[in-house]
């Protein structure tokens, strides 16, 4: 990977999502040209913030996490896999303990955007996976057990932090 | 239908039927303690996301599946037999862990929720082999009105 400016720049077979938001390359807003420097609204903010001792430079930048190209395919079919082979099962830890479950939290953080695309689309048992790789357990109380309300708990938490 | 014959081979040559289209939202822990809102499970991790009765030891023996239905007023009973005033649970085990657990209906048959598969009614015997093993404890307590 090279940067240009703030510009992170794909290499070889790998694709960058940058910030706290995971998005496809393609989906990612502009971003800032070397030519726009000066003449953007963030200038414009920054200008004005710096006025005030409180200039954007100060702002950390968001951990970027990598996802490798063929890491959707390695994944879908992992949980097609893992869905086949457990399906009958009600044990938490054999679900969460079949290899193909265990390989998909083995991919670390780049398995976070599929984690939580998938349970956005249907309710599913990745809530063991989302803990051991994220160490959050944004479950209250009240709704353990209760899927829909694990779901839901989950999905907010990861659209705070632009995952979903 | 194919999950479950899969899963069950000796489904194919007893009475059986589906009774619920697939769903996540309870297993058969739930199910046969008669409540279709959540996942049982005892998850020993402490912060575990998955209901078990409170007060009941989680860990994942027979005797804690029966502890969790001693909770609600089963105890342990010989036969499968149906008998008038009472229900009854079957829990099934491998290896001497729990799997799963069914429900007896008032016609004599079980009924059970299958994982993430369908809700079915079975004969008791009809899901004993590779994946849940054999059925280890028999439970019961007097009919509750629902």
């Amino acid at each position: 990977m090279t940067t240009l400016g703030s510009q992170l720049v794909p290499l070889g077979g790998t694709v960058y999502y940058q910030g706290i938001a995971p998005r496809p390359i393609h989906q990612q807003p502009r971003r800032l040209q070397p030519t726009d420097q000066g003449n953007t609204p963030l200038d414009w903010l920054n200008r004005s913030l710096s006025g005030w001792g409180m200039g954007l430079t100060n702002v950390a930048e968001p951990i970027p996490i990598v996802v490798e190209v063929g890491d959707r395919a390695r994944f879908e079919a992992l949980a097609a896999q893992w869905r086949k082979d457990t399906a009958h099962l009600s044990s938490v830890a054999q679900l969460a303990m079949h290899p193909a479950y265990q390989r998909i939290i083995g991919l670390g953080e780049r398995a976070l955007p599929f984690l939580f695309q998938d349970l956005n689309r249907e309710p599913s048992h990745w809530f063991w996976a989302l803990r051991a790789i994220t160490g959050a357990n944004p479950v209250p109380e009240s709704a353990k057990g209760n899927v829909a309300a694990m779901t839901a708990a989950w999905l907010d938490w990861g659209s705070s932090r632009g995952y979903v | 239908m194919s999950d479950l014959y899969s899963c069950f081979p000796n489904l194919r040559d007893s009475e059986h039927r589906i009774t619920s289209p697939r769903t996540i939202e309870y297993n058969c822990i739930a199910w046969a303690a008669g409540d279709e809102t959540k996942w049982w499970w005892p998850d020993s991790d402490p912060d575990s996301m998955y209901f078990w009765p409170p007060g009941v030891s989680v860990e994942c023996t027979l005797q804690s599946f029966v502890e969790a239905y001693s909770f609600l007023g089963f105890e342990a009973c010989q036969s499968a037999s149906l008998e008038p005033g009472y229900e009854k649970v079957a829990l099934y085990t491998k290896g001497g862990e729990p799997q799963h657990a069914a429900r007896q209906l008032p016609t004599g048959l079980w009924t059970s929720k299958c994982g993430q598969l369908e809700d079915i009614e079975h004969e008791l015997g009809a899901l004993e082999g590779n994946a849940y093993g054999n059925v280890a404890a028999l439970l019961r307590r007097p009919t509750q009105l629902r």
